[in-house]
């Protein structure tokens, strides 16, 4: 019934999709966001990463390059399961509502085969030139994530839960 | 402490500050005085005032936070007024630094303590020549008292973020990190005329003529319409006068002051080298600017809802008149009309008996729909404006506390849950009834197969005869209401089906300490008008908040009345038009609003277009994005976890259980009854007064609202938890399996 509904009008009633916005928001932070946190664990114990990072065009791939001597790459070695926050903090430092989060969820493996190698370090290196001589560095290992859910945090408490597909 | 900052500038110096520090108002008051015309002795406080005390209160986060909530073509206009009204409390709840508050004592001190003030907004972008909505802003007139201009100043800053100003934020560019509030205090003059002059025509900005309007007593007659000015149209180049309307009285104003009127105007016009227009008091030696700004030509707003809107601001007096033509002649007479109607049956008229019979319906449904718009949506705000009094002068912590003073009136709506509940009452106490009705919800009697059940068993000797027959009563007096377009009435299992659902349950929950809180809250309330002087106004508007209150929920329920009768008559010319063979089918549902078509079918005999019946429930579809947690406004507190069931038609009401999340899109009062069922509430329409907060909060069930695409985004099933005290909902159970699947 339209009783009711002219005192309080709204501005906008239609109902576009939902589904491509989220989608659209998460492609962009992706894009636009170089670095994030990645969580590795080992017994129990959490263990988190300051990493730079890019992401394949269907979004179901993260990549980055660490050191093989590292706490974080003994770790993923180990245990697979990682999880990974990235977020427009430093765009946007005063306003909670305008910050976003994306909280990843995923399996890694570290990669071995040399075209795979140069397929995955070319898209990293891509989006962070200043980084190829330490990606292409024996000493580096470009490590692939298989990305499972993305959670999608907007205006402080809206979640979404994306799975690329 | 920043002790660089300026507090207080005196009107006479003004002119030689930034318009970012002054405002407009202010400045351009201070340059008249400055070139030696006569202006009210007054001070400003600066926008640096205004910053520091907004980040002092935390204000500015607040600010934030409310307008970055949501999308801003998601925010409602009833969830602008709602920020609003939040900001506003914050304001007028906030305090101003030590040193700041002397500083304006201070001045306030060099003018005897009964001087009166006028208190006005300062904004440095109000009067700017490309944007200009006047009205926007706050201003107060006649406030004595050093504690009352202290008040007063926080709330025309607060008026920086008004509904109003909400509403045109994008125009205006409103910007929590930059708009500023200054605040100018005058002196009030009380001279025995004032006016405005235009130096061009404001219609047209036709430079060749200057337009006055004089009356007598104070400028603010004039401005709020109290009052209807004398009108001149002066000849720029000459001089010359001529009346516009109503001939001079030789009271207000005469060929002398006319004359010293003009001379004046083209003085101020050639100091601000543009067009003015210009607010004084007095006449001749009198003459005193009260002030001046360049004229804008208002833009037509292209959003005409936004427009009505604005229109829906009744002043007190209005709505006093308002509340006793609602409260003594409308709903009477909607009353009336429905029962009237309610008397008559449509079968077996013949056709021209039927034909008149349905034309007086429809036409009174198209009356009684042009009263809601102009009479009964406008009182509705009556409760917004009590609300604002209420909060301007108890400054309480919650912004909603007003409601307690308005509930638990004899609403038609809690009438009818209160049948619902004996119904449900008498069920209890009787099992082998109860098992009887949910035998006919198994075997799914409905419509006119149940009313023939119910109407059989009224007439045995059974024990169900006297629950029939209450339950028959209750349906010809408290379900006689269209909703959806569909005769409640003649959809019995559902009120059966909720009391039954009712009756399967413990009883329900009441509030019993609600009354003696609003007995308190309400003499709080009258006992601080009293001390404030203000008793008067705080029972007027009291009373008109608690008539609106009633007025919000029983108007819908009276108008769905007609409308159910005006559907019954369509629904017989629709099967007398499927009898004829002019119409291939019996729709499902008709629009009230096309009557005219049935009966133009009905009296000519043709063929009428009939609409698309509504597809079928859709299944659970599957969607890529699921949402995990969404957010709306807290509107009944408390949390509570359950299935989700979404409401979006009558069909949905099948089979509700006590307990689960009802999910809607806009709760009518209608179906409010279903609520009795739900464990909590979510609801895309969001407001604190919509009508499922309003019976949310007298239920004690948890509710959101507000929630973008709640509909869409949660799906019956769905196990939910409702957050009324953060306005979070949460989909789905908090631990999800671990990510091993792949």
């Amino acid at each position: 019934m339209r009783y009711d509904e002219p005192m309080y009008i709204d501005v906008e009633k239609g109902i576009p999709s939902e589904d491509e916005s989220i989608e659209t928001e998460i492609r962009n932070l992706c894009e636009e966001q170089s670095f994030g946190v990645l969580a590795t664990q080992g017994e129990g114990q959490p263990y988190t990463s300051l990493i730079g990072f890019a992401s394949s065009q269907d979004l179901k791939y993260l990549v980055f390059a660490t050191p093989k001597e590292t706490r974080k790459f003994s770790l993923l070695e180990k245990n697979s399961h990682v999880s990974f926050l990235l977020d427009n903090r430093s765009t946007q430092p005063d306003s909670i509502n305008q910050v976003s989060a994306l909280t990843v969820t995923g399996r890694v493996r570290v990669l071995s085969e040399k075209e795979e190698i140069e397929r995955w370090s070319k898209i990293l290196i891509g989006k962070h030139p200043y980084l190829e001589s330490f990606v292409r560095s024996d000493t580096t290992a470009v490590v692939l994530a298989e990305v499972f859910r993305y959670f999608y945090v907007r205006r402080f408490q809206e979640v979404f839960e994306w799975m690329p597909q | 402490m920043d002790a660089a900052i300026t507090y207080t500038i005196p009107i006479s110096e003004a002119h030689g500050y930034p318009l970012k520090v002054v405002g407009g108002k202010t400045k351009n008051s201070s340059v008249c005085g400055n070139a030696g015309f006569r202006i009210p002795e007054g001070f400003a406080i600066t926008t640096e005032a205004y910053f520091e005390f907004v980040r002092n209160n935390g204000i500015d986060k607040l600010i934030e936070m409310e307008l970055s909530r949501k999308k801003d073509q998601d925010m409602r206009w009833e969830e602008i007024w709602d920020a609003a009204l939040r900001i506003r409390l914050a304001f007028s709840r906030g305090t101003m630094s030590p040193i700041m508050e002397e500083s304006i004592l201070r001045t306030v001190s060099h003018w005897p303590e009964d001087t009166k003030f006028a208190v006005r907004s300062s904004s440095p972008e109000e009067d700017a020549k490309d944007f200009s909505f006047a009205g926007v802003h706050e201003s107060y007139v006649n406030v004595s008292g050093a504690k009352q201009v202290l008040d007063k100043i926080k709330l025309v800053w607060a008026s920086l973020w008004s509904d109003r100003a909400l509403l045109y934020k994008k125009e205006s560019g409103l910007d929590p990190a930059t708009s500023s509030m200054a605040v100018l205090v005058q002196k009030m003059e009380h001279r025995r005329v004032s006016g405005l002059t235009f130096t061009a025509d404001p219609s047209n900005r036709n430079q060749d003529y200057m337009i006055a309007e004089a009356i007598q007593g104070t400028l603010n007659l004039l401005v709020d319409n109290k009052k209807t000015p004398e009108r001149i149209r002066i000849r720029k180049s000459t001089g010359e006068y001529e009346e516009m309307g109503n001939p001079l009285s030789g009271k207000t104003l005469t060929k002398e002051s006319i004359h010293h009127l003009y001379e004046n105007a083209l003085l101020l016009e050639a100091l601000f080298q543009e067009p003015v227009d210009i607010e004084w008091t007095g006449l001749l030696d009198e003459f005193t600017v009260l002030q001046v700004r360049p004229i804008t030509v208002f833009k037509k707003d292209e959003n005409e809802q936004r427009q009505w809107y604005l229109t829906l601001t009744p002043s007190g007096e209005k709505l006093l008149d308002l509340a006793d033509r609602v409260e003594k002649v409308l709903i009477p007479e909607l009353v009336q009309e429905g029962q009237c109607f309610a008397a008559l049956e449509p079968e077996g008229l013949d056709r021209q008996e039927f034909l008149r019979e349905l034309k007086i319906r429809g036409e009174s449904h198209d009356r009684w729909e042009q009263v809601y718009q102009d009479d009964f949506i406008p009182f509705a705000h009556g409760i917004r404006h009590f609300g604002s009094f209420y909060n301007d002068l108890m400054k309480p912590v919650d912004p909603y506390e007003f409601i307690h003073l308005l509930k638990n009136q004899d609403m038609l709506a809690r009438r009818r849950n209160r049948r619902m509940n004996s119904l449900a009452d008498y069920l209890r106490t009787s099992p082998i009834l109860r098992g009887q009705i949910q035998q006919w919800m198994d075997l799914e009697y409905e419509g006119k197969l149940l009313l023939e059940k119910l109407e059989e068993a009224s007439k045995t000797n059974n024990p169900s005869k006297e629950f029939a027959q209450l339950f028959l009563d209750f349906l010809e007096h408290e379900m006689d209401l269209s909703y959806d377009q569909v005769p409640l009435k003649e959809v019995p299992e559902t009120s059966l089906g909720v009391i039954l659902a009712l009756a399967n349950d413990a009883e329900p929950k009441e509030d019993p300490g609600s009354a003696e809180k609003e007995r308190d809250l309400s003499d709080a309330f009258l006992k601080k008008a009293r001390e404030e002087f203000l008793l008067e106004e705080a029972k007027n508007w009291l009373r008109i908040g608690r008539v609106s209150w009633k007025l919000r929920d029983d108007d819908n329920l009276l108008l769905a009345k007609i409308e159910s009768q005006l559907q019954y008559f369509l629904m017989v010319g629709l099967e007398r038009l499927y009898e004829e063979k002019r119409i291939d089918r019996i729709p499902e549902k008709y629009d009230s609003k096309d009557w005219r078509k049935v009966y133009a079918g009905v009296a000519e005999k043709i063929s009428i277009p009939l609409p698309r019946d509504p597809e079928k429930a859709l299944g659970k579809t599957q969607r890529k994005i699921k949402a995990r947690q969404l957010t709306g406004q807290p509107s009944s507190p408390g949390i509570y976890s359950g299935v989700a069931r979404v409401i979006r038609s009558i069909r949905d009401f099948k089979g509700t259980a006590k307990g689960e999340v009802l999910v809607f899109d806009a709760v009518e009062p209608q179906m409010t009854f279903i609520i009795s069922l739900a464990g909590a509430i979510v609801e895309r329409r969001g407001g604190m007064l919509v009508h499922s907060s309003i019976i949310a909060r007298e239920m004690n069930i948890p509710a959101v609202n507000g929630v973008p695409k709640a509909t869409s985004l949660i799906q019956t099933g769905d196990f939910i938890t409702v957050n009324g005290d953060l306005g979070i909902v949460v989909i789905g159970k908090p631990e999800f399996e671990i990510e091993l699947g792949r």
